[in-house]
């Protein structure tokens, strides 16, 4: 089951539902309110390139069906949340904008 | 009239919602009660407040407006970072510490109240008016825009449209404004008002920061509409740290003649002399006489400008072509001069004959007593209207010491004919030129 999220589906009530089974977004499980999107687009740009370079790297590497050598393999120290801050910002922004709704 | 050119912001503004249904206007009950008695404006205050120095009059009227202004205009801006005041005020309002730009927004019209920002060349300035009754929960708004910025670099990167569509719109007379202090004074007081076009999206959010933590150090709070302690224990909850740096002193570079043609059907020239300082009042007053004797456009819409010194320039009273004059006085140096827009074919005789009065005129007294009444009518109208009167008295608290309008008009009163002679005495000059470049001569032929 997919959860609706979203001003669109609330507007609209059961239509939006319905729109929104159609549009195929569920289908593959993407929310169309996503905060996770929201927060990726603030990240700084330096961090954005290494990221983009992981994931194409890990594209590359399941493609062949390798795995890095193990000197490049990433420590414990290195998996950091980039991400937090800003998802944390942004789920503050969101709340704050459904307090304002509903006064 | 504004004794500096500036551009304005209105970051924030309340939507009144008004609705003319019939039976909503039969509800309202007409009260049989007398209006409210007129009580008079008060006096002039002025204190200072650690780094601050405040200025306020109670109007007794039903609008309060508490501003901040710090001497921070694009003057102070660097050849790296010109234009960064513009973005200044386009980014005022955005998150800052303490709030997020969407909770500024909605707290601020929660209030019923405005909040904007005017960039000049030596001051940028955040005002908000409410309620007399609001004002004081909006207050803390206003402080955190001011001092407490964040300049979150994705808000900043969306706002560059607006800078981009701001130089779009810029007038032909701004443009020619722009020009003729770039010609006059190359840095500093040359900077233009607006961004480069090349620097727009180069302003980064630790340029800004920047900006504002090296400049935003000393300030004026003004209070329209409220009492003076309110003003004073506004400007008490600042910290500020002072020790303003001089800017560097603007020095005037005559014989610069800037062209930027375009396709246009007109041509605008500015063509100016090095004008008094605000140093001295009187010699600024006896400036801005002389802009309004030289020329003025007409107060009517669809009228024929006023009879003055320009008008020889243009021949008979043709309205296909315009010249008044225009000036600007800054802290330690100025601008006097004459505005011309014509169309290309007769633009070559008004420039000539304009440069020739704009160097020798002579002022009568009869020239210097219309000019005062034009001069005193635009000192009470700009005092009359509520922004108006709170930028003068932040201008004024910043570079010079603000005045209430009866001794404003006295001050005009004093200037003689011979002050104002002795101000275009012997300048030389500098020129911008925009549009219809084809006809216009050039400097060193204006003999």
């Amino acid at each position: 089951m997919v959860k609706i999220h979203g001003h669109v589906s609330q507007l609209l009530g059961a239509i939006g539902v319905d729109i929104l089974d159609k549009s195929g977004f569920n289908a593959i499980e993407l929310k169309l309110n996503n905060r996770f999107i929201y927060a990726l687009r603030r990240l700084p740009a330096n961090v954005v390139d290494e990221r983009n370079f992981r994931i194409i790297r890990a594209m590359q590497l399941s493609m062949q069906k390798i795995y890095l050598p193990k000197e490049e393999w990433l420590t414990f120290e290195q998996d950091d949340y980039y991400l937090k801050p800003y998802l944390e910002e942004v789920e503050r922004e969101f709340k704050e904008r459904e307090e304002w709704r509903k006064t | 009239m504004a004794l500096q050119p500036y551009a304005r912001n209105v970051a924030l503004q309340s939507k009144q919602h008004v609705r003319y249904l019939a039976s909503a206007a039969a509800a309202i009950k007409r009260s049989n009660e007398p209006p409210a008695p007129f009580v008079a404006r008060e006096t002039l205050k002025t204190s200072k407040v650690g780094n601050t120095t405040v200025a306020s009059i109670e109007t007794n009227q039903a609008i309060s407006r508490l501003a901040i202004y710090f001497r921070a205009g694009s003057r102070f801006e660097t050849d790296q970072t010109q234009g960064v005041v513009h973005m200044l005020r386009i980014c005022a309002g955005l998150g800052t510490g303490g709030a997020s730009h969407f909770g500024l927004t909605r707290n601020v019209e929660l209030a019923g109240a405005n909040l904007s920002c005017t960039a000049g060349r030596e001051f940028i300035g955040y005002t908000i008016d409410a309620a007399r009754d609001k004002i004081s929960s909006v207050d803390k708004f206003l402080q955190d825009v001011a001092m407490n910025q964040v300049f979150k670099p994705w808000e900043v990167s969306d706002n560059v449209p607006r800078a981009r569509l701001e130089r779009s719109i810029r007038p032909p007379e701004a443009r020619l404004m722009e020009q003729i202090h770039k010609a006059a004074f190359r840095k500093g007081l040359g900077y233009s008002l607006y961004s480069p076009k090349w620097m727009l999206g180069n302003h980064k959010s630790e340029m800004l920061s920047k900006f504002v933590k090296e400049n935003f150090l000393e300030a004026a709070v003004v209070g329209v509409g409220m009492p003076h302690e309110q003003a004073v224990d506004f400007a008490s909850r600042l910290n500020l740290s002072g020790g303003q740096k001089a800017s560097t002193l603007a020095k005037y570079n005559p014989g610069a003649d800037l062209r930027k043609e375009t396709n246009d059907r007109l041509a605008y020239v500015a063509l100016a002399v090095q004008g008094p300082s605000l140093s001295d009042p009187k010699k600024a007053t006896a400036a801005a006489l002389v802009h309004r004797a030289l020329g003025t456009p007409s107060r009517v819409c669809h009228g024929l400008a006023p009879n003055s010194k320009l008008t020889t320039a243009l021949g008979d009273n043709d309205v296909k072509a315009a010249a008044v004059g225009f000036s600007a006085s800054y802290s330690d140096s100025g601008l006097v001069g004459v505005y011309i827009a014509a169309p290309a074919k007769r633009v070559d005789a008004i420039t000539r004959k304009s440069a020739d009065i704009l160097r020798s005129a002579k002022f009568s007294a009869q020239d210097a007593t219309r000019a005062k009444g034009i001069l005193k009518g635009d000192l009470a109208l700009e005092d009359e209207t509520g922004q108006g009167l709170v930028e003068y008295l932040a201008v004024q608290s910043l570079l010079g010491k603000p005045l209430p309008l009866s001794e404003q008009l006295a001050l005009v009163d004093s200037v003689t004919a011979e002050d104002m002679n002795a101000v275009l005495s012997g300048g030389k000059l500098s020129m911008a030129v925009f549009g219809n470049v084809s006809n216009v001569p050039y400097l060193d032929e204006l003999k």
